[in-house]
């Protein structure tokens, strides 16, 4: 606990919480902050997602890679665990929503003042990706290591 | 132990990091890919976005980021509240 000026600062390293990192990914990929600082709150459940996922996955990551089905299989059958798998659902979900709100744009041409990182994808792929094999589905794979 | 000569191509990346990839995708994504020679033909792809130019082209947003931070902070000092800061910056 550090005092800062009249504001206590309480510092728990074991959280896997933070609205700044993701604010920055959101302002990076689609050019707005998600809003998880300005509005305090959790946008989209990412961070409640994560924080679910992490301990679970890192489990089945230390596991020896023939194991890993055991675990996976085996984990499924305890609640939390489930809630955990299903996250991850979740945030394969969010990838794909992002990408198709911003091609929904660009079909409609109002994407002419997106910048980021998700529009510098979506111009690889148009612009080279039929000889790249670079398609959507590619797009929402970079999204989706970025979530 | 000096290690000479030894390059990416000669330490292989383990399999850790597989529970993370996607059932969907096509490709590998770059973090788990063990594939030496096609984790560097699709990496070559989107480059030019992780380049460190690129990168700094983009620290004006990082900013933006930083300022509302301190923003916030500041808005907490003002008001004499408490702030868990685990929930507000990188763990």
């Amino acid at each position: 606990m550090v005092k800062y000026g009249t504001v206590t600062l309480i510092c728990i390293d074991t959280d896997l919480e933070s609205r700044y990192a993701f604010d920055v990914i959101g302002e990076l990929f689609f050019s707005r902050m998600f809003g998880f600082m300005k509005n305090a709150h959790d946008y989209g459940g990412y961070i409640h997602t994560l924080d679910l996922l992490i301990p679970f996955i890192a489990v089945a990551c230390a596991s020896p890679a023939y194991l890993r089905p055991v675990v996976l299989i085996s984990g499924a059958l305890i609640p939390r665990v489930f809630k955990a798998l299903k996250a991850l659902k979740h945030i394969e979900e969010a990838s794909e929503a992002c990408v198709t709100e911003r091609k929904g744009r660009i079909e409609r041409g109002k994407a002419d003042d997106c910048e980021g990182m998700l529009q510098s994808f979506f111009n690889i792929m148009h612009q080279k990706g039929v000889e790249k094999d670079f398609g959507l589905t590619e797009v929402e794979a970079e999204v989706y290591g970025a979530l | 132990m000096i290690l000479r000569g030894v390059t990416d191509a000669d330490v292989l990346q383990t399999d850790f990091y597989l529970p993370f990839r996607s059932t969907w995708s096509r490709y590998p994504d770059a973090f788990t890919n063990l594939d030496e020679r096609q984790h560097a033909q699709r990496r070559r792809i989107v480059n030019a976005l992780y380049s460190m130019s690129n990168v700094l082209q983009m620290e004006e947003s990082v900013d933006k980021c930083v300022q509302m931070l301190v923003d916030k902070l500041s808005e907490s000092a003002t008001k004499g509240s408490t702030l868990d800061m685990s929930i507000w910056v990188q763990w």
